[in-house]
């Protein structure tokens, strides 16, 4: 008999014996995680994420905490002089008022997410596709209202990787590491929130079409909508971070 | 019901946490499936506990009277513990981590300590640069 027979055998043996075993936790009966295997790897991704995004923002909080001018004082740029104003409409003297609307924009188009996937274990098929719809509606909204902070502040107040027209009173050059890492620190961290955002819509808009087109229905289960749900509340969670970290720590 | 119905570790004790496979995947039956109004409700209850708090925060931010009241280490303390609150409503109840088994909840919380000893590392390693010049 050849290996490849005798292992075949083996095999089948084991598949017979397996059979006639009852689920115990010795041979896969109980569920350790207690979820399906894509929404536990959807969980771990999520980790790694989080693990990026919490380096760039302690990095965030290493290089404000060490900006110094000459005399000692911080070289850091007020952040309510940045964000002062709602950008291309009002001009000035209202700070934190878009970031509140952002905000609200993101902290609501989790909610009809979470309303989506509640929906989904009812088998509701057309509140979810309603809900989602909802979602990717908030999604838009926030990323437009990035795109106007970010060519407001790229073409209106001149802010560069390399320069801050808002920079301390001690740095008349701009030039100065709190200065410069301000406008690096929230390019990169805010780009890279909104290039979520902008694949979580993407992903948002694939998976409702599968949705209305009822391949969760045919499944069985909207098992698909709570991973894409997962992910949504996860952009969410990483905003509340940085909402704290760049606009209300002054 | 499926015949594959196969008990989580909560057999006898919690009914509404047993385990059904359903083709591919499976669900966990969730208090909210008995009960979808409730479950809306609290929902709803969450978004206006965050909501709350960023309103709360707003007022720490705009008005004068906690910095006067705790100095400016007290705000941001004050904000973190804030945003620390609207992070464990996300994740405990909008992305379900308090529905899931224990295994799972600790499998993703207890790695993110990684994320407390790096911020600890660098509040005490972190004034070294402080003698670089840096431009």
């Amino acid at each position: 008999m050849s290996t490849i027979e005798a292992s075949t055998e083996l095999k089948a043996k084991w598949h017979e014996e397996s059979a006639e075993l009852k689920p115990s936790v010795w041979n896969g009966g109980r569920v350790p995680m207690g979820v399906p295997f894509g929404k536990m790897m959807m969980w771990f991704f999520l980790l790694s994420d989080a693990f990026t995004f919490s380096s760039l923002l302690v990095a965030y909080g290493y290089f404000r905490a060490t900006a110094t001018l000459p005399n000692g004082a911080s070289s850091w740029v007020t952040p309510e002089k940045v964000f002062d104003g709602i950008p291309w409409i009002v001009d000035g003297h209202m700070p934190l008022v878009f970031v509140g609307i952002m905000t609200f924009i993101l902290i609501f188009s989790s909610v009809t997410m979470v309303l989506a996937v509640e929906a989904g274990h009812r088998m509701d098929k057309k509140t979810v596709v309603k809900y989602m719809i909802f979602t990717i509606i908030g999604g838009l909204m926030f990323l437009s209202c990035q795109a106007m902070e970010w060519s407001h502040l790229i073409i209106k107040e001149g802010l560069r990787l390399n320069f801050n027209p808002f920079a301390a009173s001690g740095d008349p050059t701009g030039m100065t590491h709190g200065s410069v890492m301000f406008g690096q620190l929230f390019f990169t961290i805010t780009g890279f929130h909104g290039f979520h955002v902008f694949t979580g819509v993407i992903i948002n808009c694939l998976v409702c079409s599968a949705a209305y087109r009822g391949v969760f229905q045919k499944k069985g289960h909207y098992e698909m909508v709570e991973k894409v749900g997962l992910y949504w509340h996860f952009v969410d969670l990483v905003w509340v971070f940085v909402f704290t970290l760049f606009y209300l720590i002054n | 019901m499926s015949e594959h119905t196969i008990d989580a570790g909560h057999a006898g004790q919690e009914p509404d946490s047993e385990v059904i496979y359903e083709g591919h995947g499976f669900n966990v039956i969730e208090h909210g499936v008995h009960h979808p109004h409730s479950t809306r409700k609290q929902i709803w209850r969450v978004f206006f506990v965050m909501l709350a708090i960023t309103v709360l925060e707003f007022f720490i931010a705009l008005t004068p009277y906690t910095e006067a009241a705790v100095g400016r280490t007290g705000k941001i303390g004050i904000f973190f513990l804030l945003t620390v609150i609207k992070a464990f409503y996300i994740v405990g109840y909008f992305m379900h981590l308090k529905q899931e088994k224990m295994n799972m909840a600790y499998a993703i919380l207890i790695p993110l300590l990684f994320i407390l000893y790096l911020i600890t590392l660098l509040m005490f390693e972190g004034s070294v640069s402080t003698h670089i010049p840096l431009p």
